[in-house]
């Protein structure tokens, strides 16, 4: 068996501040297999880009990252130094952000841009470089892409640039692509091209994807596993079609009710807000805002257990509606 | 039938900036809204949907066009002729960071309107502060603290009480719930809803998410390129879309259940939006539609119902009975937004 793109095993992250710590992430693991697409869900706050950013070592001095380990492809780059942090970023984990216009510098030509990408990792000749260049502009959907390559980001339009952006996280060939809402900041109707392109890398290069979203429809159409984080901590890990048909943790099932449908009158609220941690939970984050918790739930934190076949849970109570009455539920997890 | 409190015709507003093209954002835009009815104004960016809000509002001058509310043009009234009739449409805006000020307490933002438009005393200040607090389900305890204590649902919950604290005949809510979570986002929506419930105003609910409005809004109007391409009951325009553009739109939003998701076909649209400044002749959607012909470049479709109770759409290729046109199926359409 070939080794998992990413794995993740025990990433705690804090943010020193002034007057206190926050621990954004409490201990999240994961691992996202060779042409998978792995979604981390959750609102804002939850510490699903923070997770993503610090794989890599992308966070700023301020924030603390311990893990057990971290490792892409199979080789471990925890500890992090920056000779194999620079080797990895670029190389063998793309990344494509929310803003796309931030993430490009605009004083540069589109192709230039790419050429910095290739001319640091790979060893091309000039003109291997420039015929890479176009190849990965075109596969992205990029009409007259000789043209493209010659223009300034200001030039494009949103959702060129953003194609412009994979291009330049695929153009090496990586074995990850980390994707933090690469669509959000986009309308619609062109959400729908990117998506499509994203299939497509997938489809054609068994590219794995990281997948970093708050849009529970853009999940659903593209993740194959979906994590769902909440106050840094992933609280349900299961497959698509299992999370949707049957989310365990009541977190999870509001947030799936929450999404306007047209068969239901009123939205669902989830009262409350998200509390924040200076250490380690000690109970259940969602305790406060669940129509289930119990004494169990604010005096200990559930651990990630096994639900059902590939289907995991951080609760006490988990499951459908019907085992709502926590003494009917079953009690015992992991 | 209930009366219309607002009757918009034929509305255009343009912005001139010397050495630079003109931009046309709103080209001739004409709808209704009845007393009690929200009317969701859907379309995606650059579409000229919040500039139809802003005029309404009357916080921009229409270029041509009139703009009655409960009878009367406000269309091209001076500040001085406003100025009495202003607490009759309030707005609330995308982000409530920007639109509370940060140096005023809850209480004093609350009861500002009243104040100005000489409904309160100062001396009922805070009790008015208080019982607005209620209407929208927050603690009336609340009124003393500052903008920045609040979550981003909250500073939403203020802004709407704001709002609705002069009674007025119409809210223009432009994407109120976008900038927030979408376990907060049913809230307010819940809330809008409640609130006109109670105080039967009407409601342009300005969004560019189609799903939503078909939850929140009695109609809906589709608006393109500064003009509407469709517009009739939400449940008609979203469930059986006819305008191309609006078949596109729906087909475009990813369901949230992976099963029907991935049966879905997507209509991926070819071109980027025209520019404002250079709208293409007749049809404004021709330029990116599947199905376009001849006739699209050269006559401009008419905005009208084929049938009684159905929408009115602005396409050449709706049928006389009223059945939409046929798009070509995503796997046939170039994957391009260029």
């Amino acid at each position: 068996m070939t080794a998992a793109a990413l794995e993740v095993e025990g990433l705690v992250v804090r943010f020193r501040g002034r007057d206190r710590t926050l621990q954004v992430v409490d201990g999240v693991s994961l691992a996202v297999a060779q042409g998978e697409i792995v979604a981390v869900v959750g609102e804002s706050g939850c510490g699903k880009t923070v997770t993503a950013m610090a794989t890599v070592g992308l966070l700023p001095a301020a924030a603390e990252v311990r893990a057990t380990a971290i490792r892409i492809g199979g080789r471990d780059v925890y500890p992090f130094d920056r000779a194999t942090l620079q080797q990895v970023r670029g190389k063998d984990v793309g990344f494509v952000f929310q803003e796309p216009l931030s993430a490009l510098n605009p004083s540069m030509r589109v192709g230039h841009q790419l050429r910095e990408v290739t001319s640091r990792h790979l060893r091309l000749s000039r003109r291997e470089e420039h015929r890479r260049m176009i190849e990965y502009l075109d596969f992205v959907g990029i009409p007259h892409p000789e043209q493209v390559a010659r223009m300034y980001p200001h030039e494009l339009s949103g959702g060129m640039r953003q194609r412009v952006l994979i291009a330049g996280a695929i153009i090496c060939d990586p074995l990850l692509l980390i994707a933090d809402e690469p669509t959000t900041a986009l309308d619609v109707t062109i959400q729908a091209g990117i998506l499509e392109t994203l299939h497509e890398l997938r489809r054609a290069r068994q590219l794995s994807m990281l997948l970093v979203s708050h849009d529970l429809g853009v999940v659903a159409d593209m993740a194959d596993r979906v994590l769902v984080m909440y106050a840094g901590r992933i609280v349900e890990a299961a497959s698509v079609e299992e999370l949707f048909a049957r989310p365990a943790h009541p977190y999870t099932r509001a947030l799936l009710q929450a999404m306007p449908t047209r068969k239901s009158d009123r939205l669902v609220e989830i009262p409350g807000s998200v509390p924040s941690f200076e250490g380690p939970q000690t109970t259940c984050a969602f305790a406060p805002r669940c129509p289930r918790s119990t004494d169990r739930c604010t005096s200990h934190a559930p651990e990630l257990g096994a639900f059902a076949a590939g289907h995991r849970v951080a609760c006490f109570h988990p499951g459908p509606a019907e085992a709502a009455d926590p003494r009917k539920a079953r009690t015992e997890l992991s | 039938m209930k009366p219309m409190v607002v009757e918009v015709e034929a509305l255009t507003k343009s912005f001139h900036k010397p050495g630079l093209l003109t931009v046309q954002a709103v080209r001739g835009v004409s709808f209704s809204i009845a007393e009690g009815e929200i009317l969701g104004l859907v379309g995606e960016s650059g579409s000229g949907k919040s500039t139809v809000g802003r005029c309404l509002a009357r916080l921009l001058r229409p270029t041509s066009g009139t703009i009655r509310l409960d009878g009367v043009d406000i269309g091209q009234m001076s500040e001085r002729e406003l100025r009495p009739r202003r607490s009759a449409m309030n707005m609330v805006f995308q982000d409530p960071q920007s639109s509370l000020n940060p140096r005023m307490t809850v209480g004093a933002i609350l009861v500002e309107p009243l104040l100005a438009q000489g409904l309160v005393k100062r001396r009922e200040a805070i009790a008015a502060a208080q019982e607005l607090l209620e209407l929208v389900r927050m603690d009336p305890g609340i009124h003393v603290r500052y903008p920045h204590q609040l979550s981003g649902g909250q500073r939403q919950r203020i802004a709407l009480a704001r709002a609705i604290s002069t009674r007025p005949r119409l809210l223009i809510a432009d994407e109120p719930t976008s900038a927030l979570d979408v376990s907060v986002r049913g809230a307010i929506g819940n809330l809008i809803l409640d609130l006109r419930d109670q105080f039967s105003f009407s409601a342009l609910f300005i969004t560019h998410d189609i799903e939503l409005a078909a939850h929140l809004c009695d109609r809906i109007a589709v608006i393109y390129l500064g003009r509407i391409v469709e517009i009739g009951s939400a449940s008609e325009v979203v469930d059986n879309p006819r305008h191309p553009y609006t078949q596109a739109l729906v087909s475009a939003v990813p369901v949230p259940d992976p099963v029907e998701q991935r049966a879905r076909r997507r209509i991926v649209l070819s071109g980027v939006l025209p520019s404002p400044s250079r709208p293409p002749p007749a049809c404004p959607f021709h330029t990116r539609c599947p199905i376009a012909e001849e006739v699209c470049r050269t006559t401009d479709p008419e905005l009208f119902a084929r049938r009684e109770s159905q929408p009115a759409v602005a396409c050449h290729f709706v049928a006389e009975d009223g059945t939409p046109p046929r798009l070509v199926p995503a796997a046939a359409q170039a994957v391009s937004d260029h």
